[in-house]
């Protein structure tokens, strides 16, 4: 389905749009209702988490990319959620964050990545690819 | 939705009606209203959240620490929440031991006042 990308300014009154994206990109992708929620969870702890850290004269950006099939043919889809910059010094493990501590149940696999400065979280969920279907 | 809150008085205790979404944007207003509540006398809070359509990492603190502020005053805090999509957000971090959740108002009001020292 290729990237959506959503680029807002830090601050706590944008974190409802970038959870309403989300889940339009989630549906649209086909993830089923559990996941969908669980899309709308993680991305707003990862938005509060960036904008926490952030002052609002600085920007957020939440990209969202769904892969169908990313691992080859059979391979399940793979929707990517990635939140930053989160100005985490010492790495996301620097973080205690209660919101941190409910990625790990809400996603299928996240990480942090610093390969930019800032860093970003990335969040992912595996789901089938057929159940796409039109919003 | 906006956070909505509204308060009523109701077998002795303050019954903080919550509706909308509470999340890093609108939680200091439901912090605000539960503290100038305690400010104010009303040690025994339940806390009904069927209204509520999400909650985020945010919220939960802010009931965490309603929760610490009426006990200093051997108070309660009751909640009162059936939907299953707000109620993983507690099973998740655990508070559910740390919450009496409720299925209706009725049995928050029912329920002893000392019930949320289970933890």
């Amino acid at each position: 389905m290729g990237l959506v990308s959503l680029r807002f300014a830090a601050s706590a009154s944008h974190v409802r749009t970038a959870r309403l994206v989300a889940v339009t990109v989630a549906r649209r992708a086909g993830l089923d209702e559990e996941q969908v929620e669980a899309v709308r969870q993680a991305v707003g702890e990862a938005c509060a988490l960036s904008v926490g850290r952030l002052s609002p004269d600085t920007q957020v950006t939440l990209t969202l990319d769904d892969a169908p099939q990313a691992d080859g043919a059979g391979s399940p889809a793979r929707l990517v959620a990635r939140v930053g910059p989160l100005d985490v010094g010492g790495g996301v493990g620097s973080v205690g964050d209660l919101g941190l501590a409910v990625l790990g149940e809400l996603t299928d696999h996240y990480a942090f990545e610093s390969d930019e400065p800032g860093g970003a979280l990335r969040l992912t969920w595996l789901h089938e690819p057929q159940q796409a279907r039109p919003l | 939705m906006d956070l909505s809150v509204t308060t009523r008085e109701e077998a002795g205790r303050t019954v903080v009606e919550v509706g909308g979404e509470i999340d890093v944007y609108s939680a200091p207003t439901l912090r605000d209203r539960l503290n100038g509540l305690v400010a104010d006398g009303h040690h025994d809070l339940v806390v009904d959240m069927q209204g509520v359509e999400f909650l985020d990492s945010t919220g939960l603190g802010v009931l965490v620490g309603g929760l610490k502020r009426v006990r200093t005053h051997n108070g309660s805090l009751h909640l009162v929440c059936s939907q299953e999509r707000v109620l993983k957000v507690f099973r998740i971090t655990g508070l559910t031991k740390v919450f009496a959740i409720h299925d209706t108002v009725e049995q928050a009001l029912a329920a002893d006042t000392g019930a949320d020292d289970k933890a």
